[in-house]
């Protein structure tokens, strides 16, 4: 099978409407275990209490934020090299979402720092950069939605994208680089989680949820997308003339 | 402050989960938008076309 057909957006029309429930699926299964978990079974956290159980929602959230950006800046690699259709669709798919996940990653934090730093917000270099990255999600969206003319507005977006990219390790590394008030990495992929098993398993469960959600929502937004934008086709006009889809 | 901790664990899941549903409402509205635009647009071409 060439999945080089499914760069069309012709192909992967039909491919995101099949694939988007199951994802939607997934998603809320991951999200009922991963609550059930931290909820349920995890225990209070033996300094902050109850109110660490945020954690279940900010890190997933601000994981996604982060690597939703990096997958629109690879799609806008791929926009600009290549000037393939589908993946300048798939940004401005993925850019809502990635925005959404950027806020609730924000707000939770803020919600999670008043009991426990004494204060909702701090110039600290992660929560600025953080802030920043919101920006640049909101930044793009009004940059393509600006541009009338669809394809100028693909490469303008993209370009922002790439240059924007260089805040996402500014964001991860930020709590090492500088001395910051948001804790250091709970975990890392070279070092031991510095947390009770039964938190991380929540927290993992909600980060799968997270994922799902996200590429659910990407796919049904691109197939609109793609709708709009190729409208004018004969494949579009037979499509919607056919049974539901 | 600890006694309140549960409040705090509510609110931001709740605003979390609102948001999402926001999300959700605006997805599937967007959605209707283009299906009736290419609708729309097709119907006009015919009526064009005679």
């Amino acid at each position: 099978m060439n999945a080089f057909r499914f760069a069309a957006p012709q192909t992967f029309y039909p491919l995101a409407g099949r694939l988007a429930p199951w994802f939607a699926a997934a998603a809320v299964a991951f999200a009922a275990a991963g609550l059930w978990v931290g909820f349920g079974i995890a225990p209070a956290d033996f300094q902050q209490g109850e109110v660490y159980r945020i954690i279940f929602i900010h890190v997933p959230s601000a994981w996604m934020a982060m690597f939703v950006y990096l997958v629109m800046a690879g799609y806008a690699v791929l926009t600009l090299g290549f000037r393939t259709r589908l993946s300048a669709m798939m940004c401005r798919a993925l850019a809502p979402t990635g925005a959404l996940m950027a806020a609730i990653s924000l707000w939770t934090g803020a919600i999670w720092g008043r009991p426990t730093w004494g204060t909702y917000w701090v110039w600290d270099a992660r929560l600025t950069s953080t802030l920043v990255l919101l920006f640049l999600y909101v930044g793009y969206m009004a940059l393509v939605a600006a541009i009338e003319d669809e394809q100028r507005g693909d490469r303008a977006g993209a370009l922002l994208l790439l240059v924007g990219a260089i805040n996402v390790p500014i964001i991860y590394f930020s709590v090492r680089w500088w001395n910051t008030l948001h804790q250091g990495a709970s975990v890392s992929l070279t070092a031991a989680p510095k947390m009770a098993s039964t938190m991380l398993t929540g927290m993992l469960l909600m980060s799968l949820a997270a994922w799902m959600y996200t590429i659910a929502a990407a796919l049904h937004r691109v197939r609109s997308i793609i709708l709009e934008r190729e409208r004018h086709t004969r494949w579009v006009r037979q499509l919607l003339a056919g049974p539901a889809t | 402050m600890a006694e309140h901790h549960w409040t705090f664990v509510a609110v931001a899941y709740a605003l979390s989960a609102a948001a999402i549903a926001l999300e959700i409402v605006a997805l599937v509205r967007r959605r209707r938008q283009a299906l009736a635009r290419v609708e729309r647009e097709r119907d006009l071409d015919e009526d064009e076309r005679g």
